[in-house]
């Protein structure tokens, strides 16, 4: 069962095009992560679906029934804003109750069963003690949970989340973000957010559907696309990776000294990207073979789990970033200005 | 014993004569201020309500009781009970349109809003003589239907709305523009109409800034000569408000009686300020 389906959706403002043909569905019950950088349309796409705008073309199906052209009102839909915007004039209770007490008098609970909803939803996003409380005494945290809790108390088909946590620090962000999980397996509405974090969206979500410039450049599991990114974008945006821009001759991608088989059909010859994580780098001080580019360390950040050096390749003066760990690091005896050899342990080609 | 203090630190003695010469300056430019304040405004305020009980509170109770002075009251407060509303339901109107959506001639709407501030007043009453006075065909038209809106009440009403437009929806702009959309939004998203997304989201974020506007709007409709003295035809009982009564009075060299209505006005306008005193001080603690 599919619970929303986005045709062909295009949008375009003045002569920039947002969105361009966007096909997505998305089966009920789940949680789906939008991610781009700013600007990739991502959000707009999220508004078109809550119905906060109107696609040029396309069309937005929800279980079955076309909504494109649907009032909010039909569509119901939970919508949840970056900056919470919850009504500062309201305390925590009535924030959550709005969406109760403003329906037509025939389809609104009582007061009794409102009040009921209300405390069930505030132990949902463990906010018991501050029903009484206003927005403006809140932390960020609690303000966005109250914002989901007031979302969620419309009993919405789908939920909408527009970059949840962006306005959060780190480490709110981080609790939020299993908490997020949680609340999602418990309630199992379809839900759609949307953010720049990738790691945010890898730890959150079901699927993950990366955007940019308006078009969708590769759906799947979050395994998926970071174990097997479609294209050089894909690769790039998500995590860190080391580019090298190189040709494509007889089955073998050649960048400067740097040689490495490309697993593309050798018949053809093209210009070639390939990528290479920080992490699957070999470091040797001599060197062995002709996978093995020399390098020289420019910078050791000895802080955190992992050592992060930034080295400088002496043919082509590019930088990398390599990571090894601390035992490595120091059998190696690494030191500033020394030439190593390093050696992709993993490189991923693409033609282009 | 003296000697351990060292009293000619040069530093110390620059502080001295610097904040000596500060002392100065600050002193003279407090009493230049002072000086000032009291002979244009206190003086002057002072010198209405000596001028008004000059002949005893008899006289001035007795002339604020005069069937002419008290009709001028009445319009006074009449139009102000018009106008008030009338230009805050089109203020919060013309702000929300500003605000809220956008549309070509937009900036241009705004410009126009000044219009009534940066207009002569006396221009302000003489565009009503020229539509509804008997010079134009509109105006013969409705004189004709007996419908008299030039040197008449509606004309005041008019003429007064023009000049006070500004004063409500100025206040509320900035504050709806800062506020942006997306409050109105949620509420959108949530189920509730247009109608209770404004009266629930809406008006309490505005509320302060929609009630000093109220206040502004209220003392310049009370005050308002220039545009009304062309409209109203200075008929004595029936379209003299109170700033034209006091003119007339003063022409005819009755200065108690002309001066015991300026102290009522005076009052109105003190009470105006006490209350917008209140309002932003009470504001201020809404917000820190």
């Amino acid at each position: 069962m599919l619970s929303i389906e986005i045709n062909h959706v295009s949008k375009a403002f003045d002569s920039f095009q947002i969105l361009n043909d966007i096909n997505l569905t998305i089966p009920t019950g789940e949680l789906v992560a939008l991610l781009g950088p700013s600007g990739s349309g991502k959000t707009s796409l999220l508004r078109i679906v809550a119905g906060l705008e109107q696609p040029d073309n396309g069309q937005i199906v929800f279980h079955g029934q076309d909504l494109t052209n649907a009032h909010i009102k039909e569509r119901q839909v939970g919508f949840v804003f970056q900056h919470y915007a919850l009504f500062q004039n309201m305390t925590v209770f009535d924030n959550i109750a709005y969406g109760l007490r403003v329906r037509p008098r025939k389809i609104r609970p009582s007061r009794t069963e409102i009040k009921a909803k209300v405390d069930k939803l505030l132990r949902l996003v463990r906010l018991e003690p501050f029903g009484k409380r206003y927005p403006s005494q809140l932390s960020g945290g609690q303000r966005q949970r109250v914002a989901l809790a007031r979302a969620l108390a419309i009993e919405p088909k789908i939920l909408l989340l527009d970059e949840p946590f962006g306005a959060l620090d780190a480490k709110v962000r981080k609790e939020l973000r299993y908490w997020l999980r949680e609340l999602h397996e418990s309630v199992k509405v379809t839900s759609i957010f949307v953010t720049h974090d990738q790691e945010e969206a890898f730890e959150v979500a079901d699927r993950v559907v990366i955007i940019q410039n308006g078009k969708i450049e590769q759906i799947g599991t979050p395994e998926q696309v970071y174990n097997h990114p479609a294209n050089p974008f894909v690769y790039d945006f998500i995590g860190s990776a080391n580019k090298f821009e190189g040709k494509i001759i007889n089955g073998t991608f050649i960048d400067g000294s740097f040689e490495t088989e490309a697993p593309i059909d050798p018949n053809i010859e093209s210009a070639g990207l390939g990528f290479v994580r920080p992490y699957h780098f070999i470091i040797e001080k001599d060197r062995s073979g002709k996978y093995s580019i020399p390098v020289q360390i420019k910078h050791i950040h000895a802080v955190g789990p992992t050592v992060h050096l930034e080295v400088e390749r002496s043919d082509s003066h590019h930088v990398l970033n390599i990571e090894v760990n601390w035992e490595e690091f120091s059998l190696l005896n690494l030191k500033k200005d020394q030439t190593i050899h390093i050696k992709p342990k993993k490189v991923q080609i693409f033609a282009v | 014993m003296e000697s351990t203090v060292q009293p000619n630190l040069p530093g110390q003695a620059f502080t001295a004569r610097h904040s000596l010469k500060g002392d100065i300056v600050r002193w003279s430019l407090i009493t230049i201020v002072l000086l000032f304040f009291f002979s244009f405004l206190i003086i002057p305020l002072v010198s209405i309500f000596f001028e008004a009980f000059r002949q005893g509170v008899r006289v001035y109770l007795s002339s604020i009781v005069e069937a002419d002075a008290l009709s001028a009251i009445r319009l006074t407060l009449f139009v102000t009970l018009i106008v008030v509303p009338i230009n805050a339901v089109f203020g919060i109107l013309f702000a929300w349109v500003i605000t809220k959506y956008s549309f070509r001639g937009k900036n241009f709407l705004i410009t126009l809003i000044d219009l009534p501030f940066s207009v002569s007043p006396v221009i302000g009453g003489l565009i009503f003589i020229l539509l509804f006075g008997q010079h134009s065909s509109l105006g013969q038209w409705l004189i004709s239907h007996n419908i008299n809106i030039v040197f008449n009440v509606p004309g005041i009403v008019l003429a007064t709305l023009f000049v006070t437009f500004p004063f409500i929806s100025r206040e509320l702009i900035p504050l709806m523009q800062s506020q942006g959309t997306v409050s109105e939004e949620a509420s959108i998203m949530l189920g509730a109409s247009a109608w209770q997304t404004f009266i629930h989201v809406t008006l309490p974020n505005i509320k302060w800034a929609l009630f000093y506007g109220i206040i502004l709007c209220n003392a310049r409709s009370i005050g308002e000569f220039g545009a009304v003295s062309v409209v109203s035809g200075h008929i004595r009982g029936m379209t003299n408000t109170m700033p034209l009564q006091i003119e007339n009075l003063y022409n005819e060299y009755q200065f108690v009686a002309a001066f015991a209505i300026a102290s009522i006005m005076s009052l109105l306008a003190i009470l105006t300020m006490v209350i917008k005193v209140i309002l932003e001080n009470f504001i201020k603690k809404q917000t820190l």
